[in-house]
């Protein structure tokens, strides 16, 4: 049998049920809707709602998403074709199902589903680090939280709830827009900088760490450890220079690479460039190939395999020679020809790859071969003539689109900074028909620094704050770094210039590593390989490093700089482009969310609004009461039975105090405790008792406030 | 409550990891909110206690499997409202220890009330007390919380089921206590019954001299008179339960039921009786003279409201410690204990005895 048990009554109202789970619903979708809306970048308006239809829309929001992915973090998804004009229909079909979706999971009565649809919009959006705007958040979460606090209390106090969560929302907006509250949400520079060194810790935790810091130029000290960082295992051992961190863009105080969406809107044109065959990461090696003497040529076109395991050093990037082969490593991301990363989450642990003969200790010569034998063949850079130009005319025409992005990414100085080496080193020569000749800028450079500058790898303690000091300002004013601020000086110097240049990070295996090494052996790399080092782009050649630091030259083979490299370009259509300014680079910042600044008052009117408003329902509800009670009172002293009504008539006067004459009394008394039935003439004249007494009371008090004037007016006469 | 203040906190360090560590542009702004959450919710739940005025009323009588109906009023005496509340209710049948929680969730503007009907299904007979025993206020999230107990009662009293039960007159009119019995026991002063006989001592009353007998056995021998004991009937419940006794619900509801109608068929002979049992509630021996069913009506409230418990000394025991009258010639012990006959002893001093348990009557 069963037990004692309670049991509840049903609500027969189903409309209040069911109408604030339809409303929050509505509410919850819109906001997940919004959600998806700002982190993916559609727009969300109403007359957009047509545009599309549901298949090409579903095809548009793909692409979008993909676009994206594409610009915040290198995730490259394919794009469809067939998108329509727009995906408002589509958008409002995903608006429809998602109502029921989230009408089903309240009645569900179960949290963890409502949860667990809130991490799957969250993670994405918090791992991808995609912009939302604030009223997005406060719209998703404030809906979050009705849910939640719909389920929790089975739809009890919803409308209250709803409004406290939802002044919440409205009072942490109007605090946020606030400038100064703004400003440290938006993370202010000593947040960042925590920020920055937090997420370093991780990255060194999970991919190793680099002597040099991978672009970080605040060290006071560089890292001497001699732990082994490469094990490298060479089919045709030869000494190198392995490139992995590439500095793109300089920040004061560190080097970082070009922002996602940079590379992104490059895919298209080395997608192309790679269809051709043309190589950037290896395009040194590949001039070498193409332009080789048929002697050589079966020689220098063979490549060799080269296996590497990174023990102790940076797993981000993979260390690649000049000579690198288009066929790159497996498994990674390749950004624009610049460098090689790990496909998303994983790490460059180890990896193989062909490369080519060493071509750096002869760059100057190929150099020279590219020109020459573009000279004599005619080769220009019209496309139109591709299909039937030679192999080096066909590089030639892929360099020359190649060139121009290397131009317009890699030789930014900003007016600070071309002020600052027009201070220190002088004017940037005539640049009216294109950058400096090669040969100039580089003995230029490495006179100054030579000449200058003294090399120590200590450099005392830090008088100015990390975070706002400018480093290459720093090293020009105190004379005195070790190779990265070397190699930071000479890029700035090279952009100064007008030959694109980038600061690199990476391990040289030098000829000493190779001296005895046997093919297929493994070699082992010291971390104290690591070296900075500046790399210059030779057009139609590629680029090539320049060893700038006095110490290091000497270490690895040297090209001969006396054969000619000068600045005889190649002349192509795109050279039109090139600017001998320097150049305002186009970076594309993320979108940055402009808040309304709503004015505090704005928070102080929403909370007056707030309680005039209880304060307005309160006094609406008293009133209702006392109209309630009134009508009431009516009903029963004209239409309720004749004997209660005299008796509820006379007990009104009483308590009201209102004067009661004896005729009054006596009716009042025979109704209450007489057995006598009171008729309806008694009952009219108590009613008419009533209203005489209540003029009475009226004029009673006029008459008392007359009074007192009077007596006041006495007062002051006497006065 | 505590479940949501881990999770509250987990996720506000979230966001400050989330601030300091991660590129998230939103984790600044959601931990404000849970400040100002946090905030406003204490305010909210602070400023509202103490105001909450609870009345429990409901069905004073009931019936096995079928619903009493209860009815809370919940006011809000308060400037602050009551975003989300609950009110914890517990009901516990005295006669068979049976408990049922229930959690009614409430929500109140300030000065308002709400009325909330639920009802009970008692499945057997006994006391049902309901209480409400505390009002917790809290945010929408439930984070914040405050507790006002309260002691609001009402009872239900669940009739058992009374029945004729199939007992011949002949065995009932044993019990007639028009009749004079004498006892077996006890000397008294009726000359109309020789309890025994005696020798003659000095001071003895010469109007008791046997002469007969004293003729025959050549001495004085005098008679002892008898006690004359009215031939009247009492039923006893026995509430009390030895040592790692366990009655189930249903043997106490089958218990009760037979009691009240084995009182009832007598009260249908015409038998005036009485009726007791032990309340442990009151620490008390109850005895109700029953002339009619409505004597049995007014005694249920107490026999419905005296719980079982366990217990070194037998309801016999208990009974023959009270000042409860005890000169009934004969005792109907409704029992399930196994030691019954033993406890019964003692009541042999005072009348004749008989045991009735459940399975007598299936």
């Amino acid at each position: 049998m069963d037990k004692l048990k309670f049991t509840e009554q049903k609500t027969l109202n189903k409309k209040n049920e069911i109408l604030p789970q339809l409303a929050l619903s509505v509410f919850f979708a819109y906001g997940i809707l919004r959600w998806l809306a700002d982190s993916l970048d559609f727009s969300l308006k109403i007359w957009e709602i047509p545009a599309g239809g549901v298949g090409s829309g579903l095809i548009y929001t793909w692409n979008a998403v993909a676009d994206v992915l594409g610009k915040n973090n290198y995730i490259l998804l394919e794009k469809l074709s067939g998108a329509g004009d727009g995906n408002g229909l589509f958008l409002a079909v995903i608006f429809l199902l998602l109502v029921p979706l989230v009408y089903y999971l309240i009645k569900s009565n179960r949290l963890w589903p409502v949860v667990v649809l809130l991490i799957i919009l969250m993670l994405p959006q918090a791992v991808l680090a995609l912009k939302v705007k604030k009223t997005t958040v406060a719209i998703l979460l404030a809906g979050f939280l009705m849910v939640i606090s719909f389920i929790k209390w089975s739809g009890k106090g919803f409308w209250k709830g709803a409004v406290f969560i939802a002044a919440v929302a409205i009072l942490t907006l109007g605090v946020a827009s606030a400038p100064g509250v703004n400003k440290a949400i938006a993370k202010p520079k000593a947040v960042q900088e925590i920020n920055t060194a937090i997420q370093q810790m991780v990255h060194e935790f999970y991919y190793g760490t680099n002597p040099l810091k991978s672009g970080d130029l605040t060290q006071r000290q560089r890292d001497d450890s001699s732990d082994v960082a490469l094990e490298i295992v060479m089919e045709k051992p030869q000494s190198m220079y392995l490139r992995g961190f590439i500095g793109e863009q300089y920040m004061k105080n560190r080097w970082q690479s070009l922002p996602e969406s940079a590379h992104f809107e490059n895919r298209e044109l080395f997608y192309w460039l790679k269809q051709d065959g043309f190589n950037p990461l290896g395009q040194l090696g590949q001039a070498n190939s193409i332009t080789a003497s048929d002697k050589e040529k079966d020689s220098v076109k063979e490549g060799s395999s080269v296996e590497i395991k990174v023990k102790d050093a940076d797993k981000r990037y993979a260390y690649v020679p000049y000579e690198i082969t288009s066929e790159g490593i497996q498994d990674s991301k390749n950004r624009s020809g610049s460098f090689i990363t790990p496909s998303s989450g994983s790490r460059l642990k180890s990896y193989s790859y062909t490369t080519l003969d060493n071509s750096v200790r002869k760059w100057t010569d190929i150099a020279s071969r590219v020109f020459t034998q573009a000279d004599i063949a005619g080769i220009s850079g019209d496309d139109t003539k591709k299909s039937n130009a030679s192999q080096l005319g066909r590089y030639l025409i892929d360099e020359s689109h190649y060139n121009a992005l290397v131009y317009d990414k890699y030789t930014y100085l900003s007016e600070e900074e071309y002020l600052l080496l027009k201070n220190n080193i002088g004017k940037a020569g005539n640049q009216s028909k294109g950058h400096i000749d090669y040969k100039t800028a580089i003995r230029a450079v490495r006179k100054y620094l030579s000449d200058k500058f003294i090399y120590t790898e200590k450099l005392g303690n830090r008088n100015d704050d990390k975070t706002t000091e400018d480093v290459l300002k720093k090293f020009l004013e105190s004379k005195k770094g070790y190779d990265i601020h070397y190699a930071t000086a000479a890029t700035m110097m090279f952009r100064y210039y007008g030959i694109p240049a980038r600061y690199v990070e990476g391990y040289l295996v030098t000829p000493d590593d190779v001296k005895n090494a046997e093919a297929s052996q493994p070699i082992s790399i010291s971390r104290k390989n690591a070296h900075a080092w500046v790399e210059i782009y030779i057009d139609g050649t590629g680029f090539v490093p320049i060893e700038v630091c006095p110490s290091y030259e000497g270490i690895m083979e040297e090209a001969d700089m006396s054969i000619g490299i000068s600045n005889n370009t190649l002349i192509r259509p795109l050279d039109s482009n090139k600017n001998n300014q320097h150049n305002s680079l186009t970076i594309e910042e993320a979108e940055e969310e402009r808040s309304a600044s709503l004015p505090i008052g704005l928070i102080i009117i929403t909370l007056l609004l707030i309680m005039l408003l209880v304060l307005a329902v309160g006094l609406l509800r008293k009133l209702a009461m006392i109209i309630r009670e009134r009508i009431k009172r009516n009903r029963l002293f004209k239409k309720g039975e004749p004997k209660l009504a005299v008796c509820a008539i006379f007990k009104y006067l009483e308590d009201k105090k209102l004067p009661i004459n004896h005729k009054v009394r006596e009716l009042g008394n025979k109704a209450a405790y007489s057995p006598i039935e009171i008729s309806e003439e008694e009952r009219g004249l108590m009613l008419t008792a009533l209203k005489e007494s209540k003029m009475e009371k009226k004029k009673d008090e006029k008459s008392k406030k007359n009074h007192r004037f009077i007596f006041n007016r006495r007062n002051d006469a006497d006065a | 409550m505590k479940k949501e203040k881990i999770i509250y906190s987990v996720v506000f360090t979230l966001c400050i990891i989330g601030y300091f560590a991660t590129d998230i542009s939103y984790a600044g702004l959601v931990g404000i909110a849970m400040i100002f959450y946090a905030g406003l919710a204490l305010a909210l739940v602070g400023g509202s206690t103490d105001n909450v005025k609870i009345t429990l009323s409901g069905e004073k009588e009931g019936r096995k499997e079928m619903e009493a109906k209860l009815c809370l009023t919940v006011e809000n005496k308060g400037m602050m409202p009551i975003v989300n509340g609950r009110c914890n209710l517990e009901a516990v049948n005295k006669l068979t220890g049976e408990e049922a929680t229930l959690s009614k969730n409430l929500s109140l503007m300030p000065k308002s009330s709400s009325t909330i009907d639920f009802s009970i299904l008692p499945q057997y007979c006994g006391c049902v007390e309901v209480s409400a025993y505390e009002v917790i206020i809290s945010d929408p999230l439930g984070i914040f919380q405050r507790k006002q107990s309260l002691h609001e009662e009402t009872s239900c009293y669940v009739f058992p089921s009374m029945n004729q039960l199939p007992l011949d007159s002949d065995s009932l009119d044993r019990y007639n206590m028009e009749s004079y019995k004498y006892s077996a026991n006890q000397k008294g002063s009726d000359i109309s019954e020789t309890f025994g006989i005696k020798d003659y001592m000095p001071g003895d009353s010469p109007k008791a001299i046997h002469w007969k007998l004293s003729c025959k056995m050549d001495d004085i021998v005098v008679r002892e008179l008898s006690h004359p004991v009215e031939n009247s009937l009492m039923i006893i419940c026995d509430k009390s339960l030895s040592q790692g006794q366990q009655l189930s619900e249903a043997t106490k509801d089958k218990m009760t039921g037979l009691f009240v109608s084995l009182s009832a068929t007598a009260i249908k002979h015409e038998l005036h009786h009485a009726i007791g049992w032990y309340n442990y509630d009151i620490e008390q021996f109850q005895v109700f003279r029953i002339d009619n069913l409505d004597d049995i009506y007014n005694a249920l409230p107490g026999l419905l409201g005296s719980p079982y418990r366990e217990d070194p000394l037998s309801t016999v025991g208990r009974y023959v410690e009270s000042d409860a009258e005890k000169n009934f010639s004969t005792y109907l012990y409704f029992s399930e204990s196994e030691n019954a006959e033993n406890d019964t002893e003692r009541l042999l001093n005072y009348g004749q005895v008989e045991i009735y348990r459940t399975e007598n009557f299936e």
